[in-house]
């Protein structure tokens, strides 16, 4: 599959930290639709079932970005009784529940919701929360709204923005399904790229609609394996992860 | 429930050693407005030796002594003073009840041969507050009411059980603590001392001055039964330690913690119960009195849990500890208990990643605040705001979430609630819109956008058994020409069934949430 296939293991390292951009707060929805599916296929395996999600809101993101909302959870095929959600007073506090969720051996993933570029969120810190990420064998995510895209040691790094919804059925006048334009802009693990896909509730599945822009990304011409890259819109898993070592 | 004691009149000549511009002893007075005039309403030595007594009017008063210096009442400073030293009295016992305006109650059964026996208790507690510049009177009896009259009006320290009426015979009868007028009455009777009227036939008195005075009588002289209400909840457990010299550091106050912890440990477990909440309460060698409070999700025996508890809390609060002098008393208390049955152990080793969970989750708590650690529970109502509701993740254990077994039903059906949800709702301005459909123009944070598809609408009424209904509710979900897709509502209705225009006004929009 298209986008498993960028990442050198067939899938994003579980033992590490990956940011997802959503753009503007008030876009933010995309990104965490976008996050809450792949937390969702990670959750599928059979040893993640029982652990839950630390999901921590900084200062402001609740007000600016919204809460992230249970029964909107559920409906997406997301377990909202999986998710701890932490309200931080500042960013400090909020990286530091995060290290403490590292430490913690019963979660399945550990995500900042944070809001704007804080000083306090800067390339020492990203590199914090990496080496406990692998310390801790689990996954960790930024889900960073009206950020700049600035240095940090994270292993992935996504920008999501919302794509028109196809028509479902004879819902035709309403809007679909999920579609989101995602972006791989930064990947340790092998080549970029940016596609469309469809979140399919029913099935908890992402599908892909379309290559969008993938020639653009091929240009780049130390990235041998882009133009093998198949372009194959069928109804294949994508981005399940790695299996953390 | 023996002996109480009663600290009593810390009247105001305690200012002549606090106040700062007290030069050389100036006579101190303190006056308020009373019966339409400033009166004194307390002296200090210095200005009873110089003839002034409370109840002289201000002016007459500075006349006499030119030099005196009178200060206005404070009655809030001189109630937060009394809830200090309330504060600094639970050093002697747990139960310490108020006594307004100038009184304070110590319940001290049981307490007394911890610090020696009575004599030494009210001495220690006499002389501690006498360095702290206080001016105060104490009594220890078998009532309240006794050792009130005995503290405000005798001079007799300490009376034996059942030696109550013998006490106060002599006592004015101001001791009593009745009305002005029922004093004013006696006293126009000649009855001016207790002895006066302990002893008369109680007909004519209560038909007189009304019963209140003669449940006093009995009260003062011991013979009714009086309950304090203690001003904190009464600890489950206590323990506590003692310091020559105050501590300061911060380390060593989390050690004595984790063994004051430990001690407690001991009697929960024989009882096989943990502490739900714990607080720890640092005496200050000034006499101020911090508490601190943390709160489990899951029964706590564990000293070494408590004190990481305990040092987050400390960590999290905004202001940092002021230590003073240091701390000669630290007392650890638990508050609230639950019962902590030895658990089964699990064969498939969730436990310990539970048990993680769980101290992660108390961890986190003592620092943000438990109120800030929430998880989803599922919630039978169609009201958004309801919907949205969270419960504090250390009460709830997840199998009471009651989130089904995801089942997402038809295969072809959209989304029905967004996944981020703002209260409250945004405002917004529709620019174009068709009467009882969806907007077809909108703007939200100065930004306007075309709805290209729209979904609805879904009325959401309040329920109608809760009384004076909130506005109908219409959500609509729509996605503009780029793919952002929202949850707008509509509040009001356009019009009454009437043809009348609504009395609310126009509907008005808002933006309840963004979808995925």
């Amino acid at each position: 599959m298209a986008i498993d296939d960028r990442f050198s293991d067939k899938g994003l390292a579980g033992n590490a930290l990956h940011e997802i951009h959503g753009g503007e707060a008030r876009i933010a929805g995309a990104a965490t639709g976008f996050l809450a599916g792949l937390l969702t296929r990670n959750q599928r395996r059979a040893d993640e079932t029982e652990r839950p999600i630390l999901w921590v809101q900084g200062p402001s993101s609740a007000h600016e970005t919204g809460r992230l909302h249970g029964p909107g959870l559920y409906g997406f095929g997301a377990d909202p009784g999986r998710i701890i959600l932490v309200t931080a007073r500042s960013v400090g506090e909020t990286l530091w529940v995060l290290e403490e969720g590292f430490s913690c051996a019963g979660l399945q993933a550990v995500v900042g919701d944070l809001r704007g570029d804080p000083r306090a969120l800067d390339l020492t810190a990203t590199r914090r929360l990496v080496l406990r990420a692998r310390k801790a064998g689990r996954p960790g995510f930024l889900l960073r709204t009206s950020a700049a895209e600035a240095a940090s040691a994270a292993r992935s790094r996504w920008t999501i923005t919302p794509a028109r919804s196809l028509p479902l059925g004879r819902y035709t006048t309403g809007p679909g399904r999920a579609v989101w334009k995602i972006d791989l802009v930064k990947n340790r693990d092998g080549p970029i790229g940016a596609w469309i896909v469809e979140w399919n509730h029913h099935d908890r599945s992402f599908t892909q609609i379309s290559a969008d822009s993938l020639a653009l990304a091929s240009q780049t011409a130390d990235r041998p394996d882009r133009a093998s890259t198949p372009q194959n819109s069928g109804g294949e898993t994508l981005v399940p992860f790695r299996r953390a070592s | 429930m023996r002996q109480r004691r009663k600290t009593a009149a810390e009247k105001p000549s305690f200012r002549s050693d606090a106040h700062p511009e007290a030069k050389a002893r100036a006579p101190l007075a303190v006056y308020a407005k009373m019966r339409n005039a400033l009166r004194l309403i307390a002296v200090d030595a210095e200005a009873e030796r110089r003839g002034l007594t409370s109840g002289l009017p201000l002016a007459d008063a500075r006349a006499r002594v030119p030099d005196l210096d009178a200060v206005e009442e404070e009655e809030k400073a001189d109630r937060a003073l009394l809830e200090t030293m309330a504060d600094w009295c639970d050093r002697y016992t747990p139960l310490v009840a108020g006594d307004p305006p100038d009184g304070l109650f110590l319940d001290i059964s049981g307490c007394a041969h911890l610090f020696g026996g009575e004599a030494t208790l009210l001495a220690d507690l006499v002389g501690r507050l006498r360095r702290q510049g206080l001016a105060v009177r104490a009594a220890i009896a078998g009532t309240p009411a006794a050792a009130g009259a005995l503290a405000r009006f005798g001079d007799q320290s300490i009376v034996m059980p059942g030696a109550e009426r013998a006490a106060i015979v002599s006592l004015p009868v101001a001791a009593l603590r009745v009305p002005a007028e029922t004093i004013d009455g006696l006293a126009q009777m000649g009855l001016r001392r207790i002895a006066d009227i302990l002893n008369r036939p109680r007909a004519p008195l209560a038909a007189r001055f009304g019963l209140d005075l003669i449940a006093r009588l009995d009260a003062v002289a011991g013979a009714g039964s009086e309950t304090l209400s203690p001003r904190l909840p009464l600890p489950a457990l206590v323990a506590e330690r003692r310091f020559a010299e105050g501590i300061l550091d911060k380390d060593a106050v989390l050690s004595v913690i984790r063994s004051l912890t430990a001690t407690l440990a001991e009697t929960l477990t024989l009882r096989g119960e943990g502490a739900r909440v714990l607080e720890a309460a640092l005496f200050r060698v000034d006499g101020a009195v911090t508490r601190v409070r943390v709160g489990t999700g899951r029964p706590l025996r564990d000293p070494d849990l408590a004190a990481r508890l305990f040092s987050e809390r400390l960590k999290g609060t905004e202001t940092e500890i002021d230590g003073g002098f240091g701390f000669d008393l630290i007392r650890l208390s638990v508050l609230e208990t639950a019962s902590d049955a030895p658990r089964q152990i699990d064969m498939s080793g969730n436990l310990e990643a539970d048990e993680s969970v769980h101290a992660l989750i108390d961890r986190l708590g003592a620092r943000v605040g438990l109120d800030n650690v929430l998880r989803y529970r599922s919630v039978d109502s169609h009201v958004p705001e309801i919907e949205a509701t969270m419960v504090p993740a250390a009460l709830m254990e997840e199998a009471d979430l009651g989130w089904p077994e995801a089942d997402q039903g038809a295969d072809l059906t959209p989304l029905a609630r967004p996944i981020r949800f703002f209260t409250p709702p945004e405002p917004i301005e529709t620019l174009a819109e068709v009467p009882e459909g969806p907007p077809i123009r909108f703007r939200w944070r100065k930004v306007s956008y075309d709805v290209r598809l729209a979904e609805g609408p879904e009325r959401i009424a309040p329920p109608w058994w809760q009384g004076d209904p909130a506005p109908v509710r219409d959500y609509f979900r729509v996605e503009d020409g780029q793919g952002r897709r929202f949850w707008l509502f509509r509040e009001g209705l356009y019009e009454t069934r009437g043809g009348e225009a609504s009395p609310a006004g126009p509907p008005r929009w808002f933006m309840q949430g963004l979808f995925p």
